[in-house]
């Protein structure tokens, strides 16, 4: 990968690849570049042609990534500042084309094909952000789809916003031959937790925002064995074969989830996952996403969902299932399963409970070292 | 006379120059001198909001710009009012009277409608009661009130209006339609000015040459609003009407639910200010907004709600409104909704004029989720669990027991 130069560089670029393979790239930048920016220049994409190969980058200051685009005929090198939402809808237009892309000394850049032609207007590289450059040091790699796996399974239960806790991420904890991912909003905890082949160096606790831990699924590709991972001391940096991702760690503590672990939850019950998932969200039609409430009661006959919705209306749901326990009746927000029944992969979960006050638990695991457990605090429904 | 058992009858009571017997009850020194509630200074913007006799003989109403009652009664004590203590001194009337009559709907701060029907045998002719209960009212709360006895609460609601102050009005059943119809129209409660306007022009004078018109007429002159005036010009139904919900004088305990939909909500909850003059000192206006977030925030706990987004509206010197809006974080108490709300001020006060009144609106509401959280510890109550304090406190000790530091002082 080049390393960014500081060298005033030619605006002038030139590179012919196929429309769809480079709408990609530029869509995993684009991705990063905010809507909305204080500062203009993060809603561009940088585009880099060097070496027979071209990069595109995208940043929000918190978050960077850099795609290598290798399917590609380099005419001339050079780097220029695109519109990223206009660049990406042109190429996405172009699909299935071979399209030209050439930029002038003035910025402006063509992007043709046999029958159509746009011209944009480019700003100088010099303006963006630099990203950290990858560390030579404290390198470790994981299994890439090991933790694909693990992001899937926990992205979704960390908090949407910045907290007095660090909850706007996902926390990376890694000790002696044991990974964890863990995200949590306060109300409800996923934990992902992996053994590793090989014991690491040296412990690692960070928390990555959400943001960052999400592009690593995209920018992996099949046959991608392993992401190297390096920590520095403000960020954290992912490699696999196609990108470079740089996160900034999200500041403070990350809240103490080894405490609330479940404890003595004594009725467990297997539940096949479509089916729960389906009753889940027919529970939920009527409520929207952050103001759900439904009774979950378990008795001898299976599980009742019931809800009410001020103003809306009211709906039960009924699933069966062999419960052979003391009656319970709890209530929680049903979004918190549907987010993850759907990402789960086995056909059946088990779900433990304990009583009206205790978190719900779902596991999902296998023998091969590596465990799954998620927990939804309940909703009181008399208050 | 309405000696029938099942007969209606319905009493009616409303305390006599209520804001200002509450104000002379605290100061016994305003006693016998005209005196009016509604600000402090009378040459300052406002309104009056309650004249003592004494006023109204000089020509004061309610209503009336502060400036024009200061012209007509020079002599009156201006007073500013104090909400929460006449709020207190009207639950405190409402609950003598509650403890004596088994049927009571609380119709504004000072009045009362009360259901006597089929109570002789329990409580003694009605004309009695009704004497008892302004007994009662003057001597523990200290205010005088008017009563008006009737076959239906609107007559009876007349009737005490009559009698003011103090008076003891009874209709006589039958006789309903004899005591109405001299009235003038403005005697009849719905009739404001406008109607009252309209209603002239087509030659109507007395609450009699109104109960004429076929009801249909009035319903084609004037829509629903005509049916209505019909009704009461006969003398309305024999029925209490619905309290008023959500209105602050009444109790704050949960709605009544309906079974398959839930408790009903309001869509939104504004509160605002006007300035006496108008304002352009940011201290001021900020101030002022946090005086609105803080109640609007609180009222919105007292329902049991959240809500998604707050518009700060501003009425500038111009008399021109603009509005901002923003979406407010999730979880948002006083401090979330505040600081939001200094933004959308700060956007307002581009237009660098004075401001005039000032208003907040919270919007996109929905029932409060008690969802449990996952950590104990400062962090995870912080927020809701301060404001949840906060109710607490100004449910023992009154509203201004615990204020946000950088509001307006009082």
């Amino acid at each position: 990968m080049s390393s960014q130069s500081t060298v005033a560089e030619s605006l002038r670029l030139k590179f012919v690849a196929d429309a769809k393979d480079l709408a990609e790239c530029v869509g995993i930048a684009a991705s990063v570049a905010p809507a909305k920016a204080t500062r203009p220049v993060l809603q561009s994409v940088l585009l880099r042609a060097e070496d027979g190969v071209v990069e595109v980058t995208g940043s929000d200051m918190e978050v960077a990534v850099r795609v290598r685009f290798e399917q590609v005929e380099v005419g001339q090198d050079g780097a220029l500042l695109l519109n990223a939402a206009r660049f990406q809808q042109i190429l996405r237009e172009l699909a299935g084309e071979r399209v030209e892309i050439t930029a002038n000394e003035r910025g402006v850049c063509t992007i043709s094909t046999s029958d159509a032609s746009f011209q944009i207007m480019g700003e100088e590289a010099e303006a963006y952000p630099e990203q950290a450059p990858w560390p030579a040091e404290g390198v470790f790699r994981l299994g890439a789809k090991e933790l694909v796996g693990m992001i899937r399974r926990t992205h979704f239960a960390a908090h949407p916003e910045k907290t007095r806790y660090a909850m706007n991420g996902i926390l990376l904890d890694l000790r002696e031959r044991r990974l964890h991912l863990v995200a949590t909003d306060g109300k409800r905890l996923a934990l992902c937790e992996r053994e590793l082949p090989e014991e690491v160096a040296a412990p690692v606790h960070v928390v990555v925002p959400t943001k960052g831990m999400n592009l690593l699924p995209r920018v992996l590709e099949e046959g991608d064995a392993f992401v190297e991972i390096a920590v520095g001391p403000a960020q954290v940096f992912f490699r696999t074969p196609k990108a470079l991702v740089t996160a900034r760690l999200v500041e403070g503590h990350f809240p103490p989830y080894e405490e609330v672990l479940p404890k003595g939850h004594d009725k467990v019950l297997t539940l096949p996952r479509e089916s729960f998932l389906c009753a889940l969200r027919r529970a939920s039609i009527l409520g929207t996403k952050d103001s759900q409430s439904v009774r979950f009661a378990f008795d001898r006959e299976g599980l009742e969902l019931t809800a009410r919705v001020p103003e809306v209306g009211a709906s039960r749901v009924r699933f069966p299932l062999d419960y052979p326990f003391d009656p319970l009746s709890v209530g929680f927000n049903p979004a918190f399963f549907v987010d993850v029944l759907k990402v789960l992969a086995t056909p059946e979960v088990r779900l433990e409970l304990k009583d009206p006050k205790s978190p719900a638990v779902i596991r999902e695991g296998s023998d091969d070292g590596w465990s799954f457990v998620y927990l939804v605090m309940p909703l009181n429904l008399e208050g | 006379m309405f000696g029938m058992r099942t007969s209606p009858v319905f009493a009616h009571l409303d305390l006599d120059a209520f804001f200002v017997s509450v104000e002379r009850l605290d100061d016994p020194s305003l006693a016998g001198r005209p005196v009016i509630v509604g600000g402090a200074d009378p040459r300052a913007r406002g309104a009056v909001a309650c004249a003592s006799y004494e006023a109204r003989a000089r020509g004061v109403r309610s209503g009336m710009a502060l400036r024009r009652a200061f012209a007509l009664c020079p002599a009156a004590r201006f007073l500013a009012p104090r909400p929460e203590r006449y709020l207190a001194c009207s639950r405190a009337v409402r609950e003598l009277l509650a403890a004596r009559v088994p049927r009571l709907v609380q119709r504004s701060i000072d009045e009362f409608a009360i259901d006597l029907t089929g109570c002789e045998r329990l409580l003694g002719r009605p004309e009695e009661v009704v004497r008892r209960l302004g007994d009662v009212v003057e001597e523990h709360a200290g205010i005088t009130c008017s009563t008006g006895l009737a076959a239906t609460p609107l007559v009876a609601k007349v009737a005490a209006g009559q009698g003011k102050p103090r008076g003891r009005v009874v209709v006589p059943r039958g006789e309903e339609a004899d005591f109405l119809a001299p009235l003038p129209l403005r005697a009849l409660p719905g009739v404001g000015p406008r109607s009252e306007e309209r209603l002239q022009e087509l030659g109507l004078r007395t609450v009699g040459d109104l109960a004429a018109i076929p009801e249909e007429a009035l319903r084609e002159a004037f829509g629903a609003h005509g049916a209505t005036l019909a009704r009461r010009a006969r003398g309305g139904e024999a029925r209490l009407p619905a309290p008023a919900a959500g209105a602050p004088w009444e109790p704050r305990e949960a709605a009544p639910t309906d079974a398959a939909f839930g408790r009903r909500f309001p869509r939104s909850l504004s509160r605002e200010h006007t300035f006496s003059v108008d304002q352009d000192a940011r201290e001021v206006l900020d101030r002022a907004l946090v005086r609105l977030v803080e109640a609007a925030v609180a009222a919105l706990r007292a329902h049991g709600l959240r809500a998604r987004s707050l518009t700060v509206h501003a009425r500038f010197a111009d008399l021109r409104v603009q509005r901002r809006s923003g979406r407010l974080p999730h979880e948002a108490e006083e401090r979330e909704v505040l600081a939001l709300a200094r933004r959308l001020l700060e956007r307002l006060l581009r237009r660098r004029l004075r401001v005039r009144r000032l208003g907040v609106r919270l919007q996109g509401l929905a029932p409060r989720l008690h969802q449990a959280s996952l950590f104990e510890g400062p962090q995870f109550r912080s927020a809701r669990a301060l404001g949840e304090a906060l109710d607490r406190i100004r449910a023992r000790h009154g509203w201004a027991a615990v204020r946000l530091g950088s509001g307006e002082p009082e």
